[in-house]
Formats: structure tokens, C-alpha cells, sequence
């Protein structure tokens, strides 16, 4: 059980380590390094239980010290993976903000776009004069007359009558329309079916804005998770009474405390810093 | 930055106290925290030139090692120099001098940033600034702390490497940066101006001497101040005698093996006798019944410190010049400031901080 907590510790402890090169730590100055090996941290946490016991005047038999020991151990190993794992949710819940962000941009962009193009082709409907006839429609009208035409002339005499002209304009006049009406019948179909098209692309834009709108509360109820790194203290700390120096400490501390009071005097009697705005060397 | 008082949108500082120690210096700036971050980031600031340039790097800001990167397509600046921002006297340039400050600006709060401070905590944090920094200077990284951290104060250097170490009685300290070497003497006491010196004998000053040299030694070599500083971060020594330091430098566009051992020596030794004369200042200026305990108590740090050998040669120098000297360097010279700077902060009663919020 010990040794298996050690492990997970050592791992732990790897895990949350910084790999610096010997190179990098010469280059800034370092010449030797403190190490904390496992058997300093497990003195340290027993050390830790001995004294939080004894400010509260709780003696226990060695065995029961033990296993106060042992579980404090297992809630320092709980402790670093915890860290852990908030920082990873932190990073996460961060990475999914910025997404989410860009996400939402886009897609109110899209919406918009998607609504006044509904909105043109609601109040715009397709008539007859918007109705252009193609090149293959044309085509198709052209031969369709030329069909009608010499079905028209086939028994006709050489030279013709004048019924006969009246019946070739009549048969060339309906074909035209025909062929309008199918024209027009054709581009009604496309815009209902740009229509259609547009209410499905914004309703399905207004669901995802919806579940965005839902991510962006989680995330503002997740906000209390904080990227930064925790202080080792939770409250004001102060000079220590057991201190070697305390007295000598306590009046050097004075010192510089009126010395920065003075200092905030004659700033406060000094005129402006040459210094401006943060824009301004840029 | 206030402590908010909760209700929508707003957040309440009830989890938790930061502490941020930092040390802003000529060449680096370093923080360390107590949410256990430590960083240290070149002191040099850029932006972007143009649209163009804008548009490639993707930012408006960029500090460290990344401004050295993309120098070329930036308004480039070092907005320390000699252990204050530039001009900052008022002489010079007054344009220059606002975007000095304004880069300053921006690399303290940049710093800050890079403690990655939880919303909900308090920030306090103190400074390691230049003790011969003005009150412009001040203000500017006063003004530009508060717009991230709840409250701040300012230290001098050296103390706050003296208060990391727990060094606040009879001990020299000598900080060597970029800029400038601070001398300061301790004695239990908040160091007044007469236990303070300031020379210009530092990382820079070698930095010069050695492009000197080096071109006496190479005259149609290219060499830059970029190449020497990274030169001296390699070789920097003042032993009497060094393995070999071959350089290639490009003569003509064709790279040419120089030797720069003596000239690295010889810059790197021009630190020595300035500290020497400093030291010899503050301990004769200071009770002849405790003057030996100041000689056998010289601690150096600053990134100067890192010099191979500079703690025996100024050792040497001192039983030389003043009979006896013991010299000790610091064991983190880039993070001995912002280490006593946490301390400090850590240190300072709740009610100080309140009270300069």
C-alpha cells in the first residue's frame, strides 16, 4: 500500500514538474539545486499531522498516529490529482470560450445573411417578367414550331391562304406561351424551393445559436475556475514571533513601510510621469 | 486594482494571499512567488515597427527573449540603464524618455503577468528597485505595479538581497548588474544614503571593454555588443589562468578563429578595483571597533556574481589594500533579489499593506 502511494506520488510529482536542462539553469545563474526526495515529503506530512494534532492537544497512541499519517498522505496524492484535474478543466473550459466565441460571431453572421435573403425572396415573387426563356428552351420552342408548322403544311396548295397564315401565327402565339408558362412554372419551383431551403438553413442556424447561448451559461456558472496558479498562503501572512531576528525584522519593516508611505507623499506632491499612454511608443 | 466587493461580473479576493518578490534590474528582471513561480525575463521591451510587422508577430507587446528575437522589426528598447530608467534625468531627449518609461512600464507589469496570479487572490509585492532610482522612476514602477497587484512597495536592491539571506548586521553587499555595482552596507538598520554607493563598474562596463579589446585584437572583425554578452555569460573570469577562449568572429564574411582569453580576463578584472575602493569607503567611514567584522563579511550577488573567481580576486584585493577580507558569493544570483523581495513581502504586516494600497 506504502509503496504503491510512493509510486503514485513520484509519478504525480513527475507529472507536475517543469524539465529545465542543466544548460538553461547554468545559463541563468543556478549552482546548485534543492532536492525534496519522497522521504522529506512524507517526514514533511507527518510533521504536518504531529503539529495540527498537537495545537489542538490531541494525543494518539502510535497506531492510530499512523493511520492519520497514512490518510493524510493519500489526501496530498488526492489533492495533486485534483490540482491536475481542474487545471485541465480549466485549459478546456478556456479553449471552448474562445471557440464558442468565434462560433457565435460566425454564426450570427450566417444568420443574418440567411434572413434578409428569405425576406428578398418573400417579397419579390417570380412573375412572368422576371422569367428569362434560355438558349435550350429556346431551342426546344423552335423545334416544337417547326413541327407544328409543317404538320400544319403538309396537305396545304403551293402558294397558301390566308386561313392558313392566321393558323401558323395562332399555333406559333400558343407555343410561345406554352412555353413562357413552363418557364415561369420552372423558376416558382426553384424559388419556393430556395425558400424552403433558406427556413430549414435558419432554423437550423437558430438551434445551434441556441445551444451556443446554452454553452455560454455553462461556462459563465463554470467561471469560478481559475487558470491561475494558487498561492501557497490564504491569508496575510507577517512576520513569524519565533523568527531569529524578529526585532531587528520588525523595525527594518517599519522602516521601509514609511519610506514607501513618504515616497507615495511626494508622488502624490510630484507633478505627472513623463510617461503616457500605453499606445504611445507604439 | 481594489478588492472587489462581489455581485455580478465582479470577483471577491477572499481565496487567498499572492506574495510577489521582484528584482528589476538593467539586464534581467526576476520575480519569485510564493504560489511557487520563478521566472526571470530580459529587461528589454518591443513594438511592433509597423502594420506589416504588426500583423506577423500577432502582438503589440513583446518582452524577453522574445523582443531580442524579432528585433528587427521593432521599436527596440532597454529601458534600464545604470540601474534607472533612461532619461529619466531629464536630460536627453524628452520623447525618448516617455517611451523609456512607458517600456518600463510595461515589462514591470509584464513581469507581474508571469507570476499567473489567481483572480481571486490578493497581490501583494514588493520591488528590489534601484536605491538611486528617482522618484519618476519610482512612480512610473509604482503606478505600473498597481494596475495589476493590490498593493505594492519598494526596496533597495541590496537590502533585499541582505533580508533573503538574513544578513542585516555588519555585512557588505555588493551587487553587481548591468548597470550599475551597488555597494551597501548593513548594520541592523535601514541603510541611509552614507551606506550606500553606486558605481557604473558592472556587466555593461565589461561588456565595452571587451568589444574594445577585442576589436585592438581583431580590427576587421564583426563584433557586436550582442555577441560579447553572450561571450562573457560563457567564458566570464578573472582567475589567472583560464583554459583557452577561441571565438569564431566573421572578417570579410568568413568566420576567423580569435583568441579572446586575455581580453576576457582583463575586462572582467576592471570590476575588481572599483569594488575594492567601494568597500575600503564604507568600512573606513565606519566604527573602527567593528570594521573587521565588515571585511570578513562581504557577500556578492547580482548577476555579476556568476564571474569565475571574482570572490578570491576581491578577496586578494582586500588582504592586499586592508589587511584581511572574506568574500562569499550568493548561491542564486539571478533570484538572491526577488528571493529577499518575497521575504520582505511575506514579512510585512497586514496592516502596512493595507495602508498603502
Amino acid at each position: 500500500m506504502i509503496l504503491g502511494l510512493a509510486n503514485s506520488l513520484f509519478r504525480l510529482f513527475r507529472e507536475h514538474s517543469d524539465v529545465v536542462s542543466v544548460d538553461k539553469l547554468k545559463k541563468d545563474g543556478v549552482r546548485s539545486v534543492t532536492v525534496l526526495d519522497w522521504s522529506r515529503i512524507d517526514q514533511l506530512i507527518a510533521k504536518a499531522v504531529d503539529d495540527a494534532l498537537k495545537k489542538r492537544g490531541v494525543e494518539l497512541p502510535p497506531d492510530a498516529l499512523a493511520s492519520v499519517n497514512q490518510q493524510a498522505r493519500e489526501a496530498f496524492a488526492r489533492l495533486l490529482e485534483q490540482r491536475d484535474q481542474w487545471r485541465d478543466s480549466a485549459q478546456t473550459l478556456e479553449q471552448q470560450k474562445s471557440e464558442l466565441e468565434a462560433n457565435l460571431h460566425r454564426l450570427v453572421a450566417e444568420l443574418d445573411t440567411a434572413r434578409s435573403q428569405l425576406t428578398r425572396e418573400k417579397t419579390h415573387r417570380v412573375t412572368a417578367a422576371d422569367v428569362a426563356v434560355s438558349r435550350a428552351q429556346m431551342d426546344s420552342f423552335a423545334v416544337r414550331l417547326k413541327d407544328g408548322l409543317v404538320d400544319l403544311f403538309k396537305d396545304a396548295p403551293a402558294g397558301g391562304s390566308p386561313e392558313l397564315a392566321r393558323a401558323a401565327a395562332e399555333l406559333a402565339e400558343r407555343l410561345l406561351a406554352d412555353e413562357k408558362a413552363r418557364a415561369l412554372t420552372a423558376a416558382k419551383q426553384d424559388q419556393d424551393a430556395r425558400i424552403d431551403l433558406l427556413e430549414r438553413r435558419i432554423a437550423k442556424l437558430n438551434g445551434m445559436l441556441e445551444s451556443s447561448d446554452r454553452l455560454v451559461e455553462r461556462l459563465k456558472s463554470a467561471k469560478s475556475i481559475d487558470p491561475g496558479i494558487e498561492s501557497e498562503f490564504r491569508e496575510v501572512q507577517g512576520l513569524s514571533a519565533a523568527d531569529t531576528n524578529a526585532g531587528a525584522k520588525r523595525g527594518l519593516l517599519e522602516q521601509i513601510f514609511k519610506l514607501n508611505v513618504e515616497l507615495r507623499e511626494a508622488i502624490g506632491k510630484d507633478s505627472p510621469p513623463a510617461g503616457g499612454s500605453a499606445a504611445e511608443p507604439r | 486594482m481594489t478588492q472587489e466587493a462581489g455581485g455580478d461580473g465582479e470577483v471577491r479576493k477572499d481565496h487567498g494571499v499572492l506574495y510577489i518578490g521582484m528584482d528589476l534590474g538593467t539586464s534581467r528582471t526576476s520575480i519569485a512567488c510564493s504560489n511557487g513561480v520563478r521566472e526571470t525575463v530580459a529587461s528589454v521591451v518591443g513594438y511592433p515597427k509597423d502594420v506589416v510587422a504588426r500583423k506577423l508577430l500577432k502582438k503589440d507587446l513583446l518582452v524577453g527573449q522574445e523582443a531580442f528575437d524579432n528585433r528587427p522589426a521593432l521599436d527596440f528598447y532597454r529601458p534600464l540603464a545604470h540601474g534607472v530608467i533612461k532619461g529619466s534625468d531629464g536630460k536627453g531627449d524628452p520623447a525618448d524618455a516617455k517611451r523609456n518609461l512607458q517600456a518600463a512600464r510595461d515589462l514591470v507589469r509584464t513581469a507581474i503577468g508571469l507570476a499567473k496570479p489567481r483572480k481571486d487572490e490578493l497581490i501583494y509585492c514588493v520591488i528590489g528597485a534601484p536605491a538611486q532610482a528617482s522618484i519618476h522612476n519610482q512612480r512610473a514602477i509604482i503606478e505600473a505595479a498597481r494596475e495589476i497587484v493590490d498593493s505594492v512597495m519598494l526596496c533597495s536592491e541590496p537590502f533585499s538581497v541582505a533580508y533573503g539571506l538574513d544578513r542585516l548586521t555588519d555585512v557588505l553587499v555588493v551587487d553587481i548588474g548591468a548597470g550599475t555595482t551597488d555597494l551597501c552596507r548593513m548594520r541592523g538598520t535601514m541603510p541611509a544614503a552614507e551606506d550606500q554607493l553606486t558605481n557604473t563598474f558592472a556587466g555593461d562596463h565589461i561588456d565595452q571593454t571587451l568589444l574594445e579589446l577585442t576589436k585592438a585584437k581583431c580590427p576587421e572583425g564583426q563584433v557586436t555588443p550582442n555577441m560579447v554578452r553572450q561571450w562573457k555569460e560563457r567564458w566570464a573570469s578573472v582567475r589567472d589562468t583560464l583554459e583557452p577562449i577561441r571565438v569564431q568572429i566573421p572578417v570579410r564574411g568568413a568566420p576567423t578563429e580569435v583568441d579572446i582569453t586575455d581580453a576576457m580576463r582583463t575586462a572582467c578584472r576592471t570590476l575588481v578595483g572599483p569594488i575594492v575602493d567601494g568597500l575600503q569607503e564604507l568600512i573606513s567611514t565606519f566604527d573602527p571597533e567593528f570594521q573587521d567584522r565588515l571585511k570578513n563579511n562581504v557577500l556578492i550577488g547580482g548577476g555579476g556574481s556568476q564571474i569565475d573567481g571574482l570572490g578570491d580576486v576581491v578577496e586578494r584585493e582586500m588582504r592586499r589594500r586592508l589587511g584581511t577580507g572574506r568574500v562569499t558569493t550568493v548561491e542564486e544570483p539571478i533570484y538572491a533579489g526577488a528571493n529577499g523581495a518575497l521575504k520582505i513581502a511575506h514579512d510585512m504586516p497586514a496592516e502596512y499593506w493595507e495602508r498603502v494600497r
